[in-house]
Formats: C-alpha cells, sequence, structure tokens
C-alpha cells in the first residue's frame, strides 16, 4: 500500500537557459490533451517548451484503462474475445487472431487449413484497415483534409466486406479457439477479389496526393528521427522499427498462420523519420493486397473450424437431438479448461509485436494474462523523437507513430 | 545533400541518415527488404503540377456516383448474417421456445442477460418466468445464440435501439418475444453455420462417446458431477 | 546462462527456453545476456508480473527477451518476495524495461530499484491498490463512493452499486487458481497454510 505523490515535472525544475543577447526567453509548460484531436484519443502530453523548441515530455496515460488483465482471469477463454476486439479498436479481427493462436498453443489444438487462410485474409484486411484510418489521420494532422474523405470512402468499403462476413463492422467477435466463426463465402470472395483488384489504383491516388506533395514532404522530413540502435533499445517493433532500416517482421522472423507460404516483401525504410514511416506503411499496404490476393485465390477448401470434439462446439444439428450434445454443449461453454502451463505468442499486428503471455492453471478461465501491446511500447519512443522537435512537429511525430491508446491503456 | 534536406528538420542533434544496408545483420531480419526511398522530382518541388493534379482528382469525384447513403431515409440492405439485437423465438401458441437453461446468461460477456426460470406443466417443464436483456450492456456478439441448445434466441435485423430512458432499453419477454417467422432467414442461417463440420456428415462421434475419446485421457472430468 | 546462476525450467507449450534465477543473481545475468555476443539479447520484448499468493516467493517477475541477432526469444522469471517487494531495475541495460517496470510496480507493487522515475503509468497517482495482486477483487473496492460538489463543498458520496444482471461474483479467494503443478515446478505452499 504506497501512496504516492504526483511528480510533475515544472518550470522551477528546469535549468534557465541562457539569454542569448537580449533575446531572453522562459521556458513554458502546456498540458497537450487529453482531449486534443491530435493526440488520437485520450492522450496527455505535458510539455515544455523553450520557445517553440520541445524541451521535455512526459506521456500521461490511463485514461482508457479498463483493466483488461484483471477481467482476463474472471472470464472464460472464449469471453475474452470480446476484450481483445476492443485493444486496438482498428483491427480488432488481428487482436482476436492473436488471443486465438495463444490459446490454441496452450491446448494444443490443431486449426484446420482453410481457418488458417481465412484467419490470414483477416488479418490482412485490419492491417490494411488501420493504415488506412492511419493515413486518413495522419493526413488531417498535416494538413492533407480531404485525404481523411478518401481513406475512409476505402475503409468504409473494406467494413462493408467483413460485415457480410462477420455480421458486424467493428469489434466483430469472429474468432472462435479453433476456427472461425462462419464460413467465407464464394460469393464473397468474389467481392474481395473485386475490392482488391481496385485498391491498388486507391493506394496511387494517396500517394498522388501525399508522397510527392511538397507540404506534406516537408511536414514530414527528418521529424521524429530515431537510429536503429535507439529503436531496439526503446523495444519499438512493427513499421516504426522498420523505417529504421530493420527489416524485422513478425511473419518472416517468427512465422505464424500461412504466411511462410506467402509471397510479400518487408518495406524498411533508411533515415528513421516521419517521412519513412509513411512510406513503409504506404508500401505496406500494397504488399497486404498482394498477399491477399494470393490467398482468395487458392483458398484451401475444407473445414472453417476444427473437427475437435473437445474443444469446439458441437454440430448445432446433434445438439437439439442428442443428449450426450447437449452435455457436451454444456461442458464446453461452461468448463473448458485447456491444460496447465504457459505460453508467448506474437502476431505482427498493424502497429508491432502484438503478445499475449498467457499463464494457466487447468482452469476455465486464464490465471494471468499479459498483454504486450505495441502502442504502448512504440510511444515511449515519442520522448527521444520530440525533444529538440519544434511544438508544430509533435503533431506530425504523433501521427507518424500512430498508437492506438485503447491498445496502449489496456 | 540535396536541397530539400535544408527544410525544417528537427533542430536537435538527430541521428545521421543511416544507409541502405548499414543495419547491422539480424536472423531475425529478413534477408532482402525491400529499401524505400524517394527524393522529390523537380515536377513536385516545383509544387504547381502535383498541387493541380490533385486538385483535378478532387474535381472529378464530384461527378462519381455517391457511395454514401442517406441514412434514415435510406436504410441499409439487411443480410440474414447481420447481428441485431438478440430476441426471444416464440411458438405458434405464443410461448417462448427457451427452457430457461441459462447457457446464454453464462456465456454473455458484458452479463446483459438476466432469466428467472420458473415450472411449467405443459410439456417443456421449465421456462422463463422473467427474461431481460439489458440492451444498453449488450455487444450483439452472438455468442447467446450460438450456445443456445434450443434455438430460442437469435439475432434480430433490428439495429436501431433507441429510447428516451435506460429502463427503455432493459427489454423483458413482452419486447423480446418475435414470431418465428419474422426470424426465419436468421434461423435458416444458424441451422446453415452452425452445422460446421457436420456438413460433410461423414464423421460420427467416437465410439463409446466424445468423453472417452483416446486423445483426452486422463483430462475427462466425470459428466454427472456437474 | 546457467553459469550464471540461471536454472533451466522445463519447456511449456510454446517451447520457448525459460530460465529461472534469483534476485541477486539477476543483474549480472541481464548484463551478461545484453552485452555478451554469444548471448546478444537487444530487445527486451515484454515484463510481467505474477501474483502466486501461495508460493514463496509470492511474486515473479516474468522477462521476455529476443535476441535479435539469433532470432532466439527466452523467458527468464525473477521470484521477488511479498515481504520486501524489490528487485533490481534493468532500465540501464534496454531502455523499454522503462514503462514495463512502471506498469509493473502500477499494477502489482513490486518495486524496481535504481528505476529513475518510478510511478504510477495506467492508474492515477495516489490510488491505494495494485489491482493486479489475487487479494484485489475484480469490482474494484472503492467504486461505492463518489465525489460530489454540493454548495461549493466537496463531499463523498455512497452509490447504489451498478451490479451487473445475474452477477454475485464471489469475492477475493486466494485459494482459488492453485497454481500447484505449473510445469515450472516451483513450490506451493499446503492447503492449510493458504495465506
Amino acid at each position: 500500500m504506497t501512496t504516492l505523490t504526483e511528480r510533475i515535472v515544472t518550470v522551477a525544475d528546469l535549468p534557465q537557459p541562457p539569454g542569448e543577447g537580449d533575446l531572453h526567453s522562459e521556458p513554458m509548460e502546456l498540458s497537450m490533451g487529453p482531449q486534443h484531436p491530435a493526440t488520437h484519443g485520450v492522450l496527455q502530453c505535458k510539455l515544455i517548451l523553450d520557445g517553440e523548441k520541445i524541451v521535455r515530455i512526459d506521456p500521461v496515460m490511463g485514461y482508457l484503462h479498463r483493466g483488461k488483465e484483471k477481467h482476463a482471469e474472471h472470464m472464460t477463454y472464449q469471453q475474452f474475445f470480446t476484450l481483445t476486439d476492443r485493444l486496438d479498436y482498428l483491427q480488432p479481427l488481428a487482436n482476436e487472431v492473436g488471443w486465438a493462436l495463444t490459446v490454441e498453443k496452450l491446448a494444443g489444438i490443431e486449426v484446420p487449413a482453410r481457418a488458417q487462410a481465412i484467419r490470414t485474409i483477416i488479418c490482412e484486411f485490419m492491417r490494411l484497415s488501420a493504415h488506412l484510418v492511419w493515413a486518413g489521420i495522419g493526413g488531417v494532422d498535416t494538413g492533407a483534409v480531404s485525404m481523411f474523405m478518401y481513406a475512409f470512402r476505402d475503409r468504409e468499403a473494406l467494413f462493408d466486406l467483413l460485415d457480410e462476413l462477420t455480421g458486424l463492422r467493428t469489434n466483430q467477435e469472429y474468432l472462435r479457439i479453433g476456427g472461425v466463426g462462419t464460413d467465407l463465402p464464394a460469393e464473397l470472395i468474389v467481392k474481395m477479389k473485386a475490392w482488391i483488384a481496385d485498391f491498388p489504383a486507391h493506394i496511387d491516388q494517396f500517394e498522388l496526393l501525399l508522397t510527392g506533395n511538397r507540404i506534406f514532404h516537408q511536414r514530414m522530413r527528418g521529424v521524429g528521427q530515431i537510429s536503429a540502435a535507439q529503436a531496439i533499445d526503446l523495444g519499438v517493433t512493427g513499421p516504426c522499427l522498420r523505417a529504421t532500416g530493420v527489416g524485422v517482421d513478425l511473419r518472416r522472423a517468427r512465422p505464424y498462420l500461412l504466411y511462410p507460404q506467402l509471397e510479400f516483401d518487408v518495406p524498411v525504410g533508411t533515415r528513421g523519420d516521419a517521412y519513412d514511416r509513411y512510406l513503409v506503411r504506404i508500401e505496406e499496404m500494397r504488399q497486404s493486397t498482394r498477399i491477399l490476393k494470393q490467398l482468395l485465390d487458392q483458398l484451401p477448401a475444407g473445414d472453417w473450424i476444427a473437427k475437435d470434439w473437445k474443444n469446439v462446439l458441437p454440430p448445432k444439428g446433434r445438439v437439439y437431438t442428442s443428449m450426450e450434445e447437449m452435455i457436451h454443449q454444456f461442458k464446453t461453454v461452461t468448463d473448458w479448461c485447456p491444460p496447465k502451463g504457459e505460453v508467448y505468442q506474437a502476431t505482427e499486428a498493424a502497429n508491432g509485436e502484438l503478445g499475449f503471455y498467457l499463464l494457466s492453471a487447468g482452469e476455465s478461465h486464464p490465471y494471468r494474462v499479459k498483454i504486450r501491446s505495441p502502442s504502448f511500447i512504440n510511444l515511449q519512443a515519442l520522448k527521444p523523437m520530440a525533444i529538440g522537435a519544434w511544438f508544430g512537429d509533435i503533431v506530425a511525430i504523433i501521427a507518424s507513430l500512430h498508437f492506438i491508446m485503447g491498445e496502449c491503456d489496456r | 545533400m540535396s536541397p530539400h534536406d535544408a527544410t525544417p528538420a528537427g533542430p536537435g542533434p538527430g541521428p545521421a541518415p543511416v544507409a541502405a544496408g548499414a543495419a547491422p545483420r539480424f536472423a531475425a531480419a529478413v534477408a532482402n527488404p525491400k529499401v524505400l526511398r524517394r527524393e522529390l522530382t523537380l515536377n513536385e518541388r516545383l509544387f504547381v503540377g502535383p498541387f493541380v493534379k490533385a486538385l483535378w482528382y478532387t474535381f472529378t469525384r464530384m461527378f462519381r456516383k455517391d457511395i454514401t447513403r442517406r441514412y434514415p431515409e435510406q436504410k441499409m440492405e439487411v443480410k440474414p448474417t447481420l447481428h441485431g439485437v438478440p430476441v426471444l423465438v416464440m411458438k405458434e401458441d405464443g410461448a417462448p421456445r427457451c427452457v430457461a437453461c441459462g447457457l446464454c446468461e453464462f456465456v454473455c460477456p458484458p452479463r446483459a442477460i438476466d432469466i428467472q426460470p420458473g415450472e411449467t406443466d405443459r410439456p417443456i417443464e421449465r421456462e422463463p418466468k422473467t427474461f431481460v436483456i439489458d440492451m444498453l450492456r449488450c455487444i450483439e456478439c452472438s455468442y447467446c445464440e450460438e450456445v443456445c441448445p434450443e434455438e430460442a434466441i437469435v439475432m434480430s435485423t433490428e439495429y436501431e435501439v433507441v429510447g428516451r430512458r435506460r429502463e427503455d432499453f432493459v427489454w423483458d419477454l413482452k419486447k423480446l418475444l418475435k414470431p418465428a417467422q419474422e426470424l426465419a432467414a436468421r434461423i435458416a442461417w444458424v441451422r446453415k453455420t452452425y452445422k460446421r463440420w457436420d456438413a460433410a456428415a461423414e464423421i460420427a462421434p467416437p465410439p463409446g462417446g466424445v468423453f472417452r475419446d483416446p486423445r483426452w485421457a486422463g483430462r475427462e472430468r466425470p459428466v454427472d458431477s456437474h | 546462462m546457467t553459469a550464471l546462476g540461471a536454472e533451466v525450467l522445463p519447456s511449456t507449450q510454446d517451447g520457448l527456453a525459460a530460465f529461472r534465477v534469483g534476485r541477486d543473481a539477476w543483474p549480472q545475468l541481464a548484463q551478461a545476456m545484453k552485452r555478451d555476443p554469444q548471448l546478444a539479447f537487444e530487445l527486451l520484448v515484454d515484463v510481467a508480473g505474477a501474483d502466486f499468493p501461495r508460493r514463496r516467493p509470492r511474486f515473479e517477475v516474468v522477462y521476455h527477451l529476443w535476441s535479435l541477432t539469433f532470432n532466439r526469444l527466452v523467458r527468464v522469471k525473477v521470484g521477488v518476495p511479498e515481504e520486501d517487494p524489490q528487485i533490481a531495475s534493468v532500465v540501464e541495460l534496454w531502455g523499454s524495461a522503462d514503462w514495463h517496470e512502471r506498469e509493473t510496480f502500477d499494477l502489482f507493487g513490486i518495486r524496481f530499484a535504481g528505476h529513475p522515475d518510478l510511478r504510477r503509468i495506467l492508474l492515477p497517482d495516489g490510488y491505494p491498490w495494485h489491482p493486479l495482486r489475487k487479494d484485489f477483487p475484480v469490482e474494484g473496492i472503492d467504486n461505492s463512493i463518489c465525489y460530489v460538489r454540493e454548495g461549493g463543498v466537496l463531499m463523498t458520496r455512497e452509490l447504489a452499486v451498478d451490479r451487473p444482471a445475474g452477477a454475485d461474483r464471489t469475492p477475493v479467494d486466494l485459494s482459488r487458481g492453485d497454481p500447484a503443478g505449473f510445469s515450472d515446478g516451483a513450490p506451493t505452499l499446503p492447503e492449510e497454510g493458504a495465506k
């Protein structure tokens, strides 16, 4: 039981800067957020400015802390999917895939090829969805407001596809332990293919609006630069790490799902500035469409959920007619207990390594779940990026880092 | 140094630009990453060309078909996959199909469902005395529908739940019960979907029942203890 | 690594190499893991706390480290006793440990000696509890009180607790989830000695 008093960095703590001739400036304290539109949710940044230059930055978070890890200890494994959805709410299904892989690894469940392919497809769709929001919001933050409209137009069409698959636009609750909730119907595959055929042209349009735009270029170039060594030291993963030139991608480094069989490039930047992070994300969208095309062209036939009598709910028709299946249904829902053990499973989410560390005591609910959220760790890089930068650049830095506070605060 | 490197970069001592491929060799990194670097062309630096191009692009959008919908006059197309709010299926005699087993109450992640079971003289022997769903809590995940052993609770196509007071969102039996004909499309979808692998029909339960499957030796729990 | 006092733990479902190390030997091991070119664990992936009320030591800090050079992921567990919940900080070695350790302190009350700025990160400063400990109820402790301003005076007032339908959760039960027989074979207190 310790009570800590709040330790706020105040102006008085700072050494007074030497006045340059007659131009004397005093440091100023500025609180940015938690309701500032450019802080992407509820991040508060306590800034200390020397003129227009950032001297100190102290990100304050926890405004969206919902105690997911505590809740997980009191929920069944299947129920926790509904909370993982709300981690990074721009890519709910990718979070669900991460949790499903963790639980399946713990229980040793084999997932059929078709279910794995569907999971890979939705993972890539989620990456596109997250990057599209990033492109739209990043455009708004740096002054390219029309970009927002174009990005959200495509995201809307993407959500229509997922709506048809899962029944919900966001927070879909689509995954099941052992597979996915429903099959991917053939007519939807046609629609997805049509969307993917169109999409690269739309990325070209984004690039027309942003990449070659001199204003955008000047806002992003050289801003928020970190080196590869710094990024690794700070545990930065995902596009932000790749922008520094380190081609580390969990889809290749610690492969999962069907990624080893797929062809795609891992884009890297060279300087690690905001512009590189932009380029990496745009290229990742192209690579995602490439992956999706391969998957949709050769989607394996078969089951979309494991034929596993003990881990998966039995077929509905038998539940209605057979006593044993009925008992099985009740047992699986209320008392599904994976074996004791511990598992760490990470997936490459849109922002980096999304890991679940699961400790199971052999009960129907987890003993401990630790969510390694990429946004939380990447946000630490805000400090070295922002200190010494101009005040106006912090918006571009935050936009290029792209953290999601729902995932950050958990 | 190209001219646009002189554009305002952070004044702080940033790290020197890393040359492509200069990063240390990591086994975790891919062997041949796609190195991105793009310098602005002269045309782009002059700004006028891309500016006009982007404006032209925006201008042409005016003559495209609208992709937005004029909601609420124009409703969205309702498909059977849609997860609306959960409702109860009514039998021909006006009674719910529900037998108050409480499985949906258990599985509901936000605990929106509250059932008080009661006895009845009809053949089903058990029925809900009260069945309440708090629609403010409901997240429309469809878990209740998936676990229901009686096909009694299904997702409707109702997605506009409005009210003036919080009490308006607490739906009781009277509000929840819907005739089966109204929900026919969704019930058909449920039957088709949750057939699961049984659609192939070549798999039978293991001889001796699933609880005696040899793969689960040592982990079975007696069925009758629960 | 075993030369530095690390005990090899049996492999679990994910097949990671796992080690347990004493609290005193941990700083030296961490130093070696970061600096030794044969180990080269450049990236601290995750720091997780865990609470086992019936074990001695009660707490455990679990580190996941990733060597990019060899593409190797390992798990290191360090026990932390309840009486003196303190462990050496590794911020000097891995910058990412900064917020990880603040979070573990926030949620478990484990103090990291040598951390430059150890204060709460997710919960408000001045919050009296460490909620991921097993003796903290999931409903929270203080949620029946709210702060209201009446006539310019700040007062506390009892609220009717908004309990979800059908939720009569048991309060804290420390004997629940007895981790005896976890794969890592740590000793567990006998049933009577449950705290």
